[in-house]
């Protein structure tokens, strides 16, 4: 697999849907899109982590993502989708799966678009079609995130 | 990720794993098993036994973070995923607890 | 006086004694003298004789004045005697004659022991007759008071009959022209029955024909139903296909999406790859859009039908409605049209049957006319009973008047009551304010007495005490204020001149305007002097119901 240069290099994004939010997705982080994926709850675990999942053979934690970004709630989605993503520093990266309400398209972000901002793993905003979209930052996600 | 020797086990209607090497022994009782390890004891609601070679991924910083307990990594067994527990720091569901050290390094524990 | 003697004997001793002498002294000088004639004798026994006769002539003489003396003594004792019987009797006799029967045996006492006893007596037996009379009369007073009361309410009753009696044969001349009434009422009714009769026909055949239209309309109806139950099917199987179709979009979505991700991980070399993709990505949508919009038309589609589907139901439900009510209405009609023939019948016998009332009705009336003549005469009988009524109460009381005449030792006895009061003024005669303390109190205990009054010998009034249950709010009328005018008055007059206790007429009194009468008693002093008048004036029907 071709390694990614980097979030900050790369002006591709994953545009995802959660809740009444819209946020962006480095695509370079982005491992895969499945739809269905089954989930194993964890006792114990807090109510962003929905369980734990098994995908190509490897485990993963799986995150409720709109609770994660405290997104503002929508209607129930029609077709969530989970995306598989590398999270944490880029050295000691781990898949994760993000549950969305919705994978809608990829989209090309110019870093001087994103207007730098929010907390946790929302690294700024940008306008894409008149409408502000959140840039998330996965390296932020795990350890010390 | 390294592969090791897992002993699988049921708590809670989920699956665990604890890595064989710290198993002293295992017994069973009226109220279900009993996993001795070194320094603690694991109550278990069933065993289902040892598998030799599997991968063990590391826990990670995000089940760290929203899990709240310690663990050894993260395993698949038949597409099931689970979490194979820290035998110095198992989570409290196990109802795990201390055993004492006698004089010659030997814990006490029953025969089996 | 007891006189022992008798005269009649005295008389007939001294006559006795003179005839015996007068017959012996003639025997003796005959005898006498036929001896000396006989013997030619000597005259001296005729001499003697003479001289014994002579002698006893004088005795004879002597015993006569004597006997004649004590006869003129006694006579006068005795013309004496009569006189003071006379006097005793004659006193009696006028205490009987005033009605004191109280007195008159002490008047009585003078007399003869014997004729006294006798008197008291009889005194007695007059007493205890009045007395009965004063309590019958009473009693008789009393029962004509009860037998005016019941006249009077049997008048009342039978009037209030006769009232009745009216009402009823008003009502039954109303009943009776009610009944022709509805009996004109019935035989028109029976007419436009008969017209409604034939008017039901022709509607039940009309009613016939609109089921039968209906019923047509319903089968089309349920035929369209079931079209659009068809349709129904097929849309939820286009729906089903459409799921499937946005299943297979969603996919594809995700696979474009999946492809753009492995293009941007493979770099340059996956840079054709993510053309595709996002080529693929843009089909999926399309389709994605094509299926929202073949969704948006079927939905529209399914709702048409699904009005149409309501629709015919309730167009179903509502032809099924106007079924029954079609029927209903045939059916009514059908009822309608016995209903008709029963009615006719009906009124005719309604007809027939209040012109026999009429005729009962008028029957009725008659005889209700002739209650009403008869109730009529038994009320103007009762008006007559209760007149003769009234008389035999004003016959009680004239009668209660006349036993009052009698002075009687009966709690019953006003002149008895009247002659105590009297003597209790007597006793405080001086002191106008006793006097009128006494009779307030007199008042109090006699509910009957409406005034009580006290004149003195001049006929100045000296106290005046009213009963106040008696005059109530009303003013004391000015003469009686004043006081003048009362020794004219009879009472007064008559007890001055009779010095007892008089009672009057009945009269109407000044201050109750009731019948009354007054009872006037004199005040006598140690002397027997009447040194005034009390009187008292009493209402007739408070004192009648004592």
């Amino acid at each position: 697999m071709t390694t990614s240069r980097g979030d900050a290099a790369d002006d591709r994004y994953l545009l995802i849907q959660a809740g009444e939010d819209q946020c962006v997705l480095p695509l370079a982080r982005v491992r895969r899109i499945v739809r269905d994926l089954q989930v194993t709850p964890l006792a114990g675990a807090t109510q962003e982590l929905k369980g734990l999942a098994e995908f190509g053979g490897e485990p993963l934690p799986v995150l409720d993502f709109s609770r994660l970004i405290g997104a503002t709630p929508g209607a129930n989605p029609a077709y969530p989708v989970t995306v598989i993503a590398w999270a944490g520093p880029a050295e000691s990266r781990e898949l994760v799966g993000l549950q969305v309400d919705a994978a809608v398209e990829v989209v090309t972000i110019k870093a001087d678009a994103v207007v730098p901002g929010g907390e946790g793993i929302v690294r700024g905003d940008v306008s894409l079609r008149d409408r502000p979209v959140r840039v998330i930052s996965l390296s932020a996600l795990g350890a010390g995130g | 990720m390294k592969d090791e020797r897992v002993l699988l086990l049921r708590r809670d209607g989920h699956l665990w794993g604890v890595v064989h090497d710290a198993v002293r022994t295992v017994t069973r009782g009226r109220d279900g098993y009993r996993i001795w390890l070194r320094r603690r004891d694991l109550a278990a609601d069933d065993v289902l036994g040892v598998i030799e070679n599997m991968h063990v991924w590391p826990a990670g910083g995000a089940l760290t973070r929203f899990w709240g307990e310690k663990a050894r990594g993260l395993a698949v067994h038949e597409s099931t995923p689970l979490v194979v527990v820290d035998p110095d720091s198992p989570p409290a569901i196990f109802g795990s607890d201390a055993a004492t050290e006698t004089s010659d390094g030997h814990d006490d524990q029953p025969s089996h | 006086m007891d006189t022992t003697t008798n005269p009649r004997t005295d008389r007939l001793d001294a006559s006795l004694v003179g005839l015996g002498v007068t017959v012996g002294l003639a025997l003796t000088g005959l005898l006498l003298l036929l001896v000396a004639s006989a013997r030619g004798g000597p005259d001296w026994p005729f001499g003697l004789y003479l001289l014994v006769a002579a002698i006893g002539v004088l005795a004879y003489l002597l015993i006569a004045y004597r006997d004649h003396r004590r006869r003129q003594v006694a006579l006068e004792e005795a013309v004496a005697l009569r006189g003071e019987i006379e006097d005793g009797l004659v006193a009696a006799l006028d205490e009987i004659r005033a009605g004191d029967l109280v007195s008159c045996s002490r008047k009585a006492e003078r007399l003869p022991s014997v004729l006294h006893d006798a008197f008291v007596s009889a005194a007695d037996a007059i007493n205890a007759l009045a007395q009965q009379i004063q309590n019958s009369s009473i009693d008789v007073a009393s029962a004509a008071n009860s037998v005016n009361q019941i006249a009077s309410e049997l008048a009342s009753g039978s009037s209030e009959q006769a009232a009745s009696v009216v009402e009823i044969t008003a009502a039954m001349e109303e009943l009776a022209r009610t009944a022709a009434q509805i009996a004109d009422n019935a035989s028109t009714q029976a007419d436009l029955t008969a017209q409604a009769e034939a008017s039901g026909s022709v509607g039940s055949e009309a009613v016939d024909e609109a089921v039968q239209g209906v019923e047509e309309v319903k089968k089309r109806i349920s035929g369209i139903a079931t079209r659009a139950d068809t349709l129904g099917t097929r849309s939820k199987e286009i729906y089903r296909v459409l799921d499937l179709i946005t299943d297979i979009a969603q996919e594809t979505h995700i696979l474009s999406l999946n492809a753009a991700i492995e293009a941007a991980a493979a770099g340059d070399h996956g840079r054709r790859f993510s053309v595709v993709a996002e080529e693929v990505r843009r089909l999926a949508q399309r389709s994605q859009e094509s299926v929202d919009s073949v969704r948006n038309l079927l939905d529209e589609f399914t709702s048409s039908i699904r009005a149409t589907v309501v629709a015919t139901e309730e167009g179903s439900k509502e032809a099924a409605r106007v079924l029954e009510r079609a029927r209903a209405a045939a059916a009514a009609i059908d009822e309608l049209k016995s209903a008709s023939s029963d009615t006719a019948r009906v009124a005719k016998e309604i007809s027939l049957a209040t012109q026999q009332q009429n005729a009962a009705s008028d029957q009725v009336v008659l005889t209700l006319k002739e209650v009403s003549q008869v109730v009529q005469r038994m009320a103007d009988s009762l008006k007559q009973f209760s007149s003769t009524a009234d008389q035999l109460n004003d016959l009680g009381l004239a009668i209660q008047l006349v036993a009052q005449s009698f002075n009687l030792e009966s709690p019953h006895s006003l002149k008895r009551l009247a002659g105590k009061w009297a003597a209790e003024v007597r006793k405080r005669f001086g002191s106008w304010e006793a006097i009128e303390a006494m009779l307030s109190e007199m008042l109090a205990d006699n509910g009957f007495v409406e005034l009580a009054y006290v004149m003195d010998a001049g006929g100045s009034q000296l106290a005046l005490t009213v009963n106040e249950q008696v005059a109530g709010d009303r003013d004391l009328p000015q003469q009686l204020k004043s006081g003048e005018g009362l020794t004219e008055r009879p009472w007064f007059r008559g007890v001055m001149r009779e010095g007892r206790t008089i009672i009057t007429p009945v009269y109407e009194s000044l201050l109750s305007g009731e019948p009354c009468f007054t009872v006037a008693a004199p005040v006598k002093n140690e002397n027997d002097s009447i040194i005034g008048v009390m009187g008292v004036d009493v209402n007739v029907d408070s004192w009648t119901k004592i």
